[in-house]
């Protein structure tokens, strides 16, 4: 019984340290507070842990992704209390995420450093934010988001739509701003 | 679907075959599906490349902690849960060893414990002869064999016996000398006598109510001597009581 324990506690610690990367991540880039995040990450750790029996085996990372995204939802952002720009009733308002159809392909982003990205990043509206989080740095698919943040398939196709459209604008304003690119270039 | 949508679902990888081979005809030839097709590619790519994963190590060294610390306080409710009745009789049976250990070698005594037996106290003969044979034998009958007394003039007025609280019998002799009387209190099983301090290395002094007591123990018994005199008086009268 006792080395049954051992064995499950050092199985999860050895899933939980290869995905804890992408926890602690996403919940930097959601909280955008190092402190915050370590304490929304190690909760959410403790909370998997607890949980680890309930675990269906499948997609661990998918399943404690949720648990950081739940955590932060529950505490964090009603903590937060600030009005969320972009609410759910923008996301049908779609635009294309490319402003000019003769935009060349030299208008990149070779010159913009993480931290600049990670700035514009956190500027997009929370539930488009988390939708590019995980699709486009954690690699997971429409299903696996889906089920993470409890939306539709559909929903989750428009907040990524909207969230790269929002960050790709960003982008481009500071670029801009900064003479990485060009008036003309655009 | 919205073609925007499907250009983003192409570069996700979330089109069925037939969708990807349409969507795809259609970046080779509508320039502002290309263009979008461009702009989503050229996000992907930023955010995959720029975006890595912060240093996490500290964070994690400190989750691995608390999970330790968890599967201590799980294995400490394990064992109090599967133990309890275990550890509550055992607890029991100690408490009960200690009682009878008390009870079986006597416990600490307060001169006021005295005071409360004085009521329920019960007369016993008094020496029949002011002798001295006599008088030692009356001592040594009824409070202790270590009685010898050497003051010839000092004499059992009358005795008394009662019991403490808890039992234990304690025995009263009313004794009588030059300077008035003094009584003497002999409690059984009482190893140490309670608020009183040291007068010399063989008597320890306290008050009994206004008057002044000194006590000893011996053999398992304690033994106080009261009087309205001084404790050196009354260590003196108890050296006589001795032959110290």
């Amino acid at each position: 019984m006792l080395f049954g324990k051992r064995n499950q506690k050092d199985a999860f610690e050895r899933q939980a340290e290869k995905v804890f990367p992408s926890v602690f991540g996403t919940a930097l880039r959601l909280t955008r507070s190092r402190e915050e995040a370590e304490d929304l990450a190690q909760e959410a750790i403790v909370r998997a842990y607890e949980a680890w029996d309930r675990f269906d085996g499948s997609n661990f990372k998918a399943w404690i992704l949720r648990i950081v995204t739940n955590l932060y939802i529950n505490r964090y952002r009603q903590k937060q209390r600030t009005p969320q720009l972009g609410s759910l009733e923008d996301e049908n308002v779609l635009e294309p995420t490319a402003v000019d159809s003769d935009e060349p392909d030299r208008l990149l982003f070779d010159e913009l450093v993480g931290a600049e990205v990670e700035e514009a990043l956190g500027k997009v509206p929370e539930d488009f934010r988390l939708a590019v989080i995980l699709s486009d740095i954690e690699g997971l698919s429409y299903q696996e988001i889906a089920d993470i943040t409890g939306v539709p398939i559909g929903t989750v196709r428009s907040r990524l739509a909207r969230g790269r459209a929002i960050l790709r604008k960003q982008l481009t304003e500071y670029a801009l701003k900064e003479g990485y690119i060009r008036t003309g270039d655009q | 679907m919205n073609d925007w949508l499907e250009v983003h679902a192409l570069l996700d990888d979330e089109l069925s075959s037939e969708e990807r081979t349409r969507i795809q005809e259609k970046v080779k030839t509508c320039k502002t599906t290309q263009a979008e097709w461009r702009a989503v590619r050229q996000i992907k790519t930023v955010l995959s490349e720029k975006c890595v994963h912060p240093d996490c190590d500290d964070v994690w060294e400190a989750c691995t902690k608390r999970i330790d610390q968890i599967e201590r306080t799980k294995r400490a409710e394990a064992f109090v849960g599967k133990y309890a009745w275990g550890l509550c009789g055992s607890f029991c049976v100690l408490i009960l060893i200690a009682a009878g250990y008390t009870r079986m070698n006597g416990g600490n005594l307060r001169p006021g414990d005295l005071a409360d037996v004085g009521a329920s106290m019960v007369s016993i003969s008094a020496p029949t002869s002011q002798t001295p044979s006599v008088q030692r034998q009356w001592l040594q009958n009824n409070l202790s064999q270590t009685m010898h007394p050497t003051e010839q003039r000092l004499n059992v007025v009358r005795g008394a016996i009662g019991h403490l609280d808890d039992g234990r019998r304690v025995t009263e002799a009313i004794l009588q000398d030059d300077a008035g009387q003094l009584t003497l209190f002999v409690v059984e099983r009482a190893n140490k006598v309670d608020d009183v301090e040291h007068v010399d290395s063989r008597y320890s002094g306290g008050m009994i109510g206004s008057k002044n007591c000194i006590t000893w123990t011996d053999g398992g018994n304690a033994y106080l001597l009261a009087g309205e005199r001084s404790l050196t008086d009354l260590c003196q009268r108890a050296d006589s009581l001795l032959a110290r």
